[in-house]
């Protein structure tokens, strides 16, 4: 079969979808106009409900804002943001999508200078050593013998020098490694059977010097997005059942598999992604409303005190994938204002001083994750 | 910017082509353009849940500047451009996505019926092109667009179709084992 054949076959599929869609919408509303007029009624009533949603939030936060600073008056302080503040420092790793679901790996300075690409297409989730010294991928960027089963490797910060820590030997066990423990000696897995099947489906870690000495701390599969400052504990995003969903819900575990627990509602995070603040009080992740768009929630690592963080009102622009700066006084987002792809920017951690890191209309930033500044 | 100024075009799969005036109301321009508009969504988004409300959006962008998009001799090609624009973004895909699944966990479903597996498998691959290549073989295949058309609806000149659509379509021959015709 020809090239032109398959294509304008799998076009008719399209139009002969269409016209199914047609038909069953039709049957309900004979005018197909209606339809678009009820789409637009629910933006609009969105956005009214939003608005006084913020409203009532910015009323609350001031509330709480002037009651912080009667009580802290005279300490020069607001919790959680250092007193001092450092230019921000490091270097983001980010990955771009290449369409077969891996990402391409690139390095952007905050303090300015190009996107470095290094070279390397990796499953998503690549992440920096605590040190900076090296950055935590798959063995899918290896030789074609280390591909299977997955597990993980590192590489230096050009990309160089790749290294599998394959010491977990059983091959029915996946492991797409995505965080370190903030002593370097450990890493937290998401693991699958690699037949397929739901039965190995969990969280998992395994010593960072080899990958070995596999555990399992979970009996579903979810993806663990940060360790506690500590080590003590794992943030994870369990994902929504719809494969399609990008929502999902945020669970911490203890290291030792104990004490799981569900820390935001079913389907409140987004995309993901959650980050552990450094002073281990917040973490900070991703939700989307169609009222709001995508803000930057933060909850506590109990559950309690799940709130707005970074607004849409207060940046200017819809956010997600947050991750602080090594030092907390600093958070990079994905940022997005309409119209092209989204960038990476970064503020202080009141969500003053915005500042946009990436310029580049045509590529869709994933998986950023702060690295402390080398040497 | 291209300019939608530059003559009418056919729109629909099968109609004839439709001079559109200034005199033309957004309904009759909805009712017409909206079967073509939510097909090339679905073609380049994949989603079942989203094509709609993707192709919902980039007509209520229309409507929002009606005054002004009516003024276009094409303002199918302004339309399509934008759900090219809507459907390819990763990012937006995945917010209308999470609100089309939200309704149906309240139990809507989707009006959009699954494609075959071979179709499903063409559309896929079309998406793991780059954008501009999988918007330029979009539209080429699905509405039979020539060139001319594609570069208007995209914005940018005949050349780079062109060279999109043939690096697209070696791309494609080459991931889905296919003999590559003569563009």
């Amino acid at each position: 079969m020809t090239l032109d054949t398959r294509a304008r076959q799998a076009s008719q599929g399209i139009h002969r979808a269409v016209e199914v869609m047609e038909m069953s919408t039709f049957t309900k509303e004979p005018k197909k106009v209606e339809r678009f007029d009820r789409y637009r009624d629910r933006k609009q009533r969105n956005r009214r409900i939003g608005a006084i949603l913020v409203a009532g939030a910015l009323v609350v936060a001031a509330v709480v804002l002037v009651s912080t600073d009667i009580l802290d008056r005279g300490e020069g302080t607001t919790p959680g943001i250092p007193p001092a503040l450092s230019p921000p420092a490091g270097s983001i790793l980010f990955g771009v999508e290449q369409g077969d679901g891996t990402q391409a790996l690139f390095t952007v300075d905050v303090a300015g200078g190009p996107e470095r690409d290094l070279g390397i297409a990796t499953d998503p989730g690549a992440t920096w050593s605590p040190d900076g010294a090296t950055i935590l991928v798959t063995s899918s960027v290896g030789p074609a013998e280390t591909r299977s089963p997955l597990r993980p490797a590192t590489i230096d910060p050009d990309g160089s020098n790749f290294t599998l820590l394959g010491a977990t030997s059983d091959p029915e066990v996946g492991l797409n490694c995505l965080t370190w423990s903030p002593d370097g000696s450990q890493l937290a897995c998401e693991g699958f059977s690699t037949s397929g099947g739901p039965e190995l489906g969990g969280v998992y870690t395994v010593r960072a010097s080899d990958g070995g000495g596999i555990q399992r701390l979970t009996e579903f599969r979810a993806v663990p997005m940060d360790y506690s400052p500590d080590g003590s504990q794992i943030v994870l995003f369990r994902g929504d059942q719809d494969p399609e969903s990008p929502a999902g819900a945020l669970y911490v575990v203890n290291a030792d598999g104990t004490g799981l627990r569900r820390i935001t509602p079913a389907g409140f995070a987004f995309d993901y992604f959650a980050s552990w603040s450094p002073d281990g009080e917040r973490i900070a992740f991703g939700h989307f409303d169609d009222a709001n768009g995508g803000e930057l929630y933060v909850v506590a690592p109990d559950g309690s005190g799940l709130t707005e963080f970074l607004t849409d009102e207060m940046l200017g622009m819809d956010a997600w994938l947050a991750t602080w700066s090594p030092d907390g006084a600093h958070i990079a987002f994905l940022g997005w204002q309409g119209g092209d792809e989204p960038d990476v920017f970064i503020a202080r951690a009141d969500g003053t001083d915005v500042q946009q890191v990436t310029d580049t209309p045509d590529v869709f930033e994933r998986n950023l994750v702060w690295g402390p500044p080398r040497g | 910017m291209a300019s939608f100024t530059e003559g009418s075009r056919a729109v629909a799969e099968g109609s004839e082509p439709v001079a559109v005036t200034s005199s033309e109301t957004f309904e009759d321009f909805y009712v017409r353009e909206f079967p073509a508009v939510v097909g090339l969504a679905y073609a380049l988004s994949g989603s079942r849940s989203g094509a709609e409300d993707l192709a919902q959006e980039a007509f209520l962008a229309a409507h929002r500047g009606w005054d002004r998009v009516a003024g276009y001799d094409d303002p199918g090609a302004w339309v399509r451009r934008v759900v090219a624009n809507l459907s390819v973004s990763v990012f937006r895909r995945r917010v209308v996505e999470t609100k089309a699944l939200t309704r149906i966990a309240l139990g809507y479903s989707p009006a959009l019926p699954e494609l075959s597996a071979d179709d499903a498998e063409f559309w896929r691959a079309v998406r793991s092109l780059p954008r501009r290549q999988a918007q330029a073989i979009a539209l080429h295949y699905l509405e039979d667009m020539p060139v001319a058309e594609v570069a208007r609806v995209l914005g940018t000149a005949e050349g780079t179709v062109k060279k999109h659509l043939h690096e697209g379509r070696k791309a494609l021959a080459r991931r889905l084992e296919l003999e590559e015709d003569d563009a």
